[in-house]
């Protein structure tokens, strides 16, 4: 009974710092829940009977690899915002949405007049979109600092573009 | 129930206060031996001759403002003084002071827990107290404590190379990694295990200065260079915690090279009948009798050696300690399987 009371409160530590860990935006603060992970799994590791296993794990993980880590990271200077990612595509135009970023995108690959969908989307281009909302270069910054980590910047487009297509062929008379 | 809980938790109320109260006293003991080398009197105002000069400076530094800078680090700033500290104090929880001795009508051994794996757990929690120097020098944002931090987890980092290099010849004289497990060996052997291994002796000694960032090896702490070193911006108890790690360090490392290299709790020459008498000593006796003969070479060494320059401590540390720590292994093995 204490032993399932033990074992699940430090599962629930090690997750909740696991969680800390890649969820801090201060990268030493991360480093740091790192090793408090590490030093509550050595005591699952002790709760199992398995010292040698335990304090291996402290001094090789803990003591060693992440002091490493710790290093690296204040050598980069990682105090400064990270730079925006700037898309050649769409950095120089206005684009309020993400799907008038598709538009431009499929514009570039249908120009004017060859027909598709950018030959459709012409009235939002020319007179909705650019007019109405002159500080749309906004969104360059904002939507990909909006944007979670790891999810790929170009599967996200072709999202978009999946989900226009599926209303292109859902709703036919739009176009 | 009195075996398993209220003894074990006297002795580790007993050891922390005799460790937090010799830590304080060391303190004294320093500037006094320092006077006496430099032919002054040292602190001569507290009490006969000093001797209440801790409990001043303790409520001095209690007094004290606690200042966190404005740019600092918050939280990683509060924490690292307790993360120099806790793990200079629960590494005595292995250390062995004396054999099982008969107290009150009960067989009580004199250390709180005897592991199977205690050397590596005495290795690995030391490991720890690396984060604290680091963390604070970072954390205070400012230049002097960062650059001091570097040096300092660089000598660290440098240095326990060669210090555990010499614990495995050590684990390989003893066959076992229990502490008591390695001074009931000794007791077999007859000899302390400093003479069959002299070389691991004096590498463990040097690297011990060098992990508790001693003079000549305290360019961590190079006042003229650093103004003060990485606890530079710390102020009242939190700078007294740094303080005090620095002296607990000193004596765990005086404590494992005892146990390790002087035999722990036993008399000189434990196999020599004639010196039998000696026994009338108490066994921890003995073994506070040797640790302060380390602590006091410390001191010493520091009054009396000048400070080395960052590039020759690293070619002390790679260059010669590491060459020779693990060359001691290799022969210290051989031996092991040829005789």
């Amino acid at each position: 009974m204490g032993e399932a009371v033990i074992f699940y409160v430090l599962s629930a530590l090690i997750l909740g710092f696991a969680v800390l860990v890649i969820s801090t935006r201060n990268t030493v603060h991360s480093v740091l829940f790192l090793v408090m992970n590490f030093l509550l799994v050595a005591m699952l590791y002790v709760m199992l009977g398995a010292e040698f296993l335990a304090v291996i794990q402290v001094l090789v993980y803990a003591g060693g690899i992440v002091v490493l880590y710790l290093f690296v990271v204040m050598l980069v200077n990682l105090k400064r915002p990270p730079e925006v990612h700037q898309d050649p595509y769409i950095s120089g135009r206005n684009v309020p949405q993400p799907w008038a970023a598709l538009v431009v995108e499929e514009e570039n690959r249908h120009p004017r007049g060859s027909g598709g969908i950018g030959q459709a989307f012409h009235f939002l281009q020319d007179d909705v979109v650019r007019p109405t909302v002159p500080h749309a270069r906004i969104l360059d910054i904002d939507d990909h600092q909006r944007r979670p980590a790891g999810i790929d910047y170009l599967g996200q487009r072709f999202a978009d573009i999946l989900a226009v297509d599926v209303l292109h062929v859902s709703c036919p008379s739009l176009f | 129930m009195v075996d398993t809980l209220v003894v074990p938790l006297l002795k580790i109320v007993i050891l922390l206060n005799a460790v937090l109260i010799a830590v304080t006293y060391m303190v004294l003991l320093e500037r006094k031996v320092i006077a006496w080398v430099q032919s002054r009197l040292g602190p001569m105002r507290v009490g006969p001759y000093g001797a209440l000069q801790p409990i001043a400076d303790a409520i001095k530094l209690m007094t004290k403002e606690d200042i966190t800078p404005t740019r600092a680090d918050r939280w990683v700033f509060t924490a690292s003084p307790i993360i120099v500290m806790v793990p200079a104090l629960i590494v005595f929880a292995v250390i062995p002071f004396g054999p099982e001795v008969e107290l009150f009508g009960r067989s009580v051994p004199l250390y709180i827990t005897d592991i199977n794996v205690g050397l590596l757990y005495i290795v690995s929690v030391a490991s720890l107290g690396v984060y604290g120097i680091i963390l604070a020098g970072w954390s205070s944002n400012s230049k002097y404590p960062l650059l001091s931090s570097l040096r300092a987890s660089a000598q660290l980092i440098s240095y326990e190379v060669a210090v555990t290099m010499t614990l495995v010849s050590m684990i390989l004289m003893a066959g076992t990694l229990s502490m008591v497990g390695i001074v009931e060996s000794q007791r077999e052997a007859g000899l302390w295990f400093a003479f069959v291994q002299p070389v691991a002796f004096v590498i463990f000694f040097i690297g011990g200065l060098a992990e508790t960032n001693r003079a000549p090896f305290d360019l961590p702490e190079a006042e003229q260079e650093l103004t003060g070193g990485f606890h530079t911006e710390y102020s009242g108890m939190r700078f007294a915690l740094f303080f005090l790690a620095e002296y607990a360090n000193m004596i765990v490392i005086s404590c494992l090279a005892v146990t390790l290299f002087l035999g722990g709790w036993l008399r000189p020459f434990p196999s020599v009948e004639a010196l039998s008498f000696l026994d009338l000593v108490p066994s921890w006796i003995w073994f506070l009798f040797k640790t302060f003969v380390f602590l006091y070479i410390f001191l010493w060494i520091r009054a009396t050696l000048p400070r080395y320059r960052y590039d020759q401590l690293m070619r002390l540390g790679w260059k010669v300690l590491i060459p020779i720590a693990i060359g001691n292994v290799v022969v210290t093995g051989i031996a092991k399987v040829l005789l």
